[in-house]
């Protein structure tokens, strides 16, 4: 456990507590196994640059990433847009250490010994309070044309996404694959059903009412006896759930003159 | 009044809807809240004088020297004369003759304590500020200027005619709703002989609460007119923009101040430049100076004309409304001069000193949100958070804003006493956990369903009938219909109260039934809690008996604001906040006697400025951050959401001073997992957010059990050993310096109250 502080003037600290990251399912090529440090309880206001910097004293730090629960890191290979894909806050967060030697990883593990570590020094401040909020503000206000050209490069892309699409699906019409399927899209010359719950539904629901239209319900002995013991069962539920409701009622009752 | 009263029952006996019975017989009319307005006598042996003027001798000695029995019904008919079109009732208490022992001197006639006397209006009447009356050559003349006095005087009219006419001097709404006032002052004095020192009105002691800027500045609903002149000349620029490439059909407000219920609404501002920094034509908050005036957005979402070209991609779709944006701001600059500033989401306007933020919607976007590809390739729709959300902002809540505009329309003072009841909860600090639109509809409910009272024609008794109705509504067997332009009928009615009794179990705590919304209560889904309502509940009760003790009191001086300050002692940490850094201090309750100026000149706009600061709100931003960094996983409390029922069932304890509640398990917990999941935050945050100074912070009790060591219940805990086994509890002196560090620059200190708890 290593004991963090915001800055000289707090009195108590964070307690970080690290440990050698190890994963029991493969192996993932964001955190390799031997050279990654697993840290709890980051506090919020410190962000990856303050870790790094933290870590920086056992060895090189290659990368740091902070996630909200532990799990398999991903690789973000699209590059998320400055616009759209919002940060949201975060609390209390978990982050992972990638450092370039694993001999980094016992040294980080024995610092504990040393006095609690600081966040926000002189030299590399951390912003939280009036100064932050005044920065994510101006951080917020949009350039048009940036904005602009963004747009219209993503639509640019997804139109052409969407072409090809199409195009391929017209390919594909009515060529039968390796089986000899043929597969039933909504493009060719006969359509099939949209592939909704809805349209499920409403099928399942026709295909009830033809069944019901052919059973006949009078016709044995025991589909007599069976409809007047379903007839006194129903009547006798419904008539508890008409007591219930009138003691629940009785219950409620605010006039009460004796 | 016999008579009325009689009409009023049979009305409401013949209503389907009410329950005519638990209304008529059932529940209590005190005068307070039954009348508009009223008044009180305090010095009754002024009747004497009363007699004297009003040449009642024979009366008087018909009655046997009972000068109170003498006069009375003589002071009624000349108040009924006066106030003869603006009251339909004008009514007093029955007075109350003590009881003496058998050899004592009877009480004199005067012991009988105040009289109070109460008005009901007629709301068309009740604040024109001219009283018509015969024209001057008639003989009826004489008569009217006799009754009037002094007050009366020759006018010409525009049709030519010359009267005797009476002018009262009002300008204000608030003031001409206090017209009624001077004209039973200057009637009593004048043929009754009863000075002014002897009445005590009590028709609008509230509302100094709404009132904005100085004493003379009204309480706001001028300037709400203002802001919804200027929506609709805007939404009217907008209707006729030329080339965009789809037009917009429908431009519908969302904000409350285009409802007429927004607590303070804006006034036009234009900011001075020398008050903030500057950065390459971005006007910024500067750090050094006291934060700048909160300039709140009006929010306004604007739909297109249908057009099948929109795509089917979430993102796309969102990248589509961003360029709308670009679009608009454009256009408006060049062809209206407006100035706007567009972002992803919406575009924000400049207009006459108001600020609009305009949002593009299009409707199939909800649905498309829904779609969910099942793992055998099947569509299914389904309800997520961001479709739920994006549906009640775009399509339910403007049909709420109209709707209630349209309540509005009928019922002047619906506006008003919206206005008092959300500053009433946000000044007991509950702002977060009720929504506006909730609160609007309670309101609303008041004046749709008044049995057994008449809809209410003053703010004040609008109060004091909604405290009365959070008191006491039965919330846990009965779900609170309102019937917005009479949607439903009665048998859609019983139709909810069956549902609802099936399914209570599921459904949220306080379930409010609108005609758009009968079955899911969508407006308090996640908000009021059980706890939250519980103590609604007791605030509502206290507050109502403290404000009837005040105001049937004529002798009383204490201060009506007092319901208006919460009790402080029973949270367990308190944060001080730094008032320069309150951008919205002067709208708390206890007006502080210095501001400070915040860079803006207000009622004042100007074109061709740079854009203001806008929906900069420090103490919101902070009060996100504290709140996110307390709050842990949470779990998701069930298929249909809805807090569960069993807390309402807990047992409160009550003390002298305030209220302590104490959360006791009660029987039959939904499910083990799902209550950890919802007490895994550390705290429950509360703050008024019209410029209150305190934040007051309560921890979660049952939080603070040290709980064994867990990767995923790490968060601001330290790990100690409790009986040689590892556990965490949370550190709760580095939590207090996190507040502390969060806040830097507002926060100016942090009371933490630790003889009250213990880790």
């Amino acid at each position: 456990a290593l004991a963090v502080k915001f800055s000289e003037r707090q009195r108590s600290h964070h307690c970080l507590l690290v440990k050698e990251h190890q994963v029991r399912e493969g192996a993932d090529t964001a955190h390799p196994p031997r050279r990654t440090l697993f840290v709890l309880n980051v506090p919020p206001y410190c962000g990856p640059d303050s870790l790094s910097r933290l870590f920086s004293r056992c060895g090189h730090v290659q990368s740091v990433d902070i996630c909200d629960k532990p799990g398999p890191g991903e690789k973000k290979d699209k590059l998320a847009s400055k616009f759209f894909d919002h940060k949201t806050l975060k609390g209390f967060q978990v982050a992972y250490v990638v450092f370039r030697k694993p001999a980094a990883v016992q040294a980080a593990k024995a610092l504990s010994q040393e006095g609690p570590l600081l966040i926000s020094t002189e030299s590399h401040p951390v912003k939280t309070g009036i100064s932050k909020w005044i920065a994510s503000y101006e951080a917020s206000i949009v350039d048009p044309k940036e904005l602009k050209a963004e747009v219209d490069s993503y639509m640019q892309d997804y139109d052409k996404k969407v072409a090809e699409e199409e195009a391929k699906a017209a390919m594909e019409e009515g060529v039968p694959d390796e089986e000899g399927w043929v597969k039933v899209t909504r493009k060719g010359r006969k359509p099939g059903l949209p592939r909704t719950e809805a349209a499920n539904l409403r099928v399942l629901e026709k295909e009830k009412q033809k069944r019901a239209r052919k059973e006949l319900l009078n016709f044995y002995a025991w589909q007599h006896r069976e409809t007047k013991r379903e007839h006194i069962a129903q009547l006798r539920k419904k008539f508890e759930e008409d007591k219930q409701r009138i003691a629940l009622m009785r219950a409620q009752r605010k006039f009460r003159p004796y | 009044q016999v008579q009325f009263e009689a009409k009023r029952s049979m009305e409401i006996l013949d209503d389907r809807m009410v329950d005519g019975f638990q209304a008529l017989l059932m529940t209590p009319k005190p005068m307070l809240r039954t009348f508009d307005h009223i008044f009180h006598l305090k010095h009754v042996s002024k009747l004497q004088g009363t007699c004297k003027k009003m040449q009642l001798l024979s009366e008087l000695m018909d009655r046997g020297g009972n000068y109170v029995a003498a006069a009375l019904p003589f002071i009624v008919s000349l108040l009924a004369r006066g106030l003869s079109q603006r009251a339909q009732l004008v009514a007093h208490s029955l007075p109350q003759i003590p009881e003496w022992p058998v050899d004592a001197e009877p009480p004199k006639h005067k012991d009988i304590g105040p009289l109070t006397f109460g008005l009901l209006f007629v709301p068309e009447f009740a604040a024109s500020t001219l009283e018509k009356g015969p024209q001057a050559d008639h003989p009826e003349a004489l008569e009217f200027r006799t009754f009037w006095g002094e007050k009366s005087e020759l006018r010409r009219f525009q049709d030519g005619s010359i009267c005797e006419a009476v002018v009262w001097e009002a300008s204000t709404a608030c003031q001409k709703r206090l017209i009624p006032e001077q004209i039973i002052r200057h009637l009593l004095k004048l043929h009754a002989d009863i000075p002014e020192s002897s009445i005590c009105y009590t028709g609008a002691l509230l509302e100094s609460v709404i009132r904005i800027g100085k004493e003379a500045g009204g309480t706001g609903e001028e300037a709400m007119v203002s802001v919804v002149c200027s929506y609709d000349d805007l939404s009217r620029k907008l209707w006729n923009l030329k080339e965009l490439p789809l037009t917009v059909t429908a431009v519908q407000g969302v904000h409350p101040a285009l409802r007429y219920t927004d607590v303070f609404p804006p006034i036009p501002m234009k900011p001075i430049y020398s008050f903030h920094n500057r950065s390459k034509h971005l006007l910024l908050p500067s750090e050094e100076k006291p934060c700048p005036a909160y300039i709140t957005p009006l929010k306004i979402i604007c739909h297109m004309e249908g057009s099948g070209q929109w795509p089917q991609d979430k993102g796309a779709i969102k990248r589509i409304k961003a360029a709308f944006h670009l679009q608009l701001a454009e256009l408006l600059r060049q062809q209206h001069q407006l100035m706007c500033r567009p972002a992803v989401a919406h575009t924000d306007v400049y207009k006459d000193g108001y600020v609009f933020r305009l949002q593009v919607a299009y409707h199939r976007e909800p649905l498309i949100l829904k779609e969910v590809v099942t793992p055998e390739g099947m569509l299914k729709y389904q309800d997520t958070e961001e479709s739920w959300q994006l549906e009640l902002e775009t399509l339910h809540l403007p049909y709420l804003t109209s709707s209630l505009h349209g309540l509005q329309q009928q019922h002047p003072v619906f506006g008003s006493t919206s206005r008092l009841a959300k500053r009433w909860i946000s000044a007991q600090l509950l702002s977060d956990s009720i929504s506006e639109e909730c609160v609007d509809l309670l309101v609303a409910f008041l004046f749709l369903h008044p049995a057994p009272f008449t809809p209410p024609s003053s703010p004040q008794v609008g109060f004091l009938r909604f405290l009365n109705l959070l008191a006491t509504f039965d919330w846990k067997n009965n779900p609170l219909i309102v019937n917005l332009n009479t949607g439903l009928t009665d048998s859609d009615c019983t139709d909810i109260k069956n549902k609802f009794v099936a399914a209570r179990s599921r459904l949220p705590v306080m379930f409010l039934a609108t005609p758009k919304d009968q079955w899911s209560s969508m407006w308090t889904r996640e908000h009021p809690s059980a706890q939250i309502l519980q103590r609604l509940v007791l605030l509502a009760s206290e507050s109502l008996r403290a404000l009837e003790e005040q105001l049937t009191d004529p002798l009383s001086d204490q201060d009506v604001k007092m319901v208006f300050r919460p009790p402080l002692d029973f949270y367990d940490v308190l944060i001080h906040l730094n008032p320069n850094q309150i951008p919205r201090l002067l709208e708390s309750v206890d007006r502080p006697v210095k501001s400070v100026s915040r860079g803006v000149v207000k009622n004042s706009s100007a074109m061709n400025i740079l854009f203001p600061v806008v929906d900069y709100d420090p103490v919101q931003l902070y009060l996100q951050e504290l709140r996110v960094s307390t709050a842990c996983w949470r779990g998701r409390w069930g298929a249909e959401g809805g807090a569960p029922l069993w807390l309402l069932d807990c047992l409160l304890v009550q003390d002298v001073a305030g209220d302590i509640f104490r959360y006791l398990h009660g029987i039959g917990i939904a499910s083990p997992a799902e209550v950890l999941n919802a007490f895994d935050d550390l705290a429950l945050f509360f703050y008024d957010k019209h410029g209150g100074e305190v934040i007051a912070v309560l921890w979660k009790p049952l939080s603070f059990q040290p709980q064994p060591f867990k990767v995923s219940s790490m968060r601001g805990r330290k790990v100690t050993t409790l009986n040689n086994e590892l556990v965490c509890v949370p550190n709760v002196e580095a939590i207090l310096e996190d507040f502390e560090i969060l806040g830097e620059g507002l926060v100016k200190s942090v009371e933490a109250r630790t003889e009250k708890w213990t880790i």
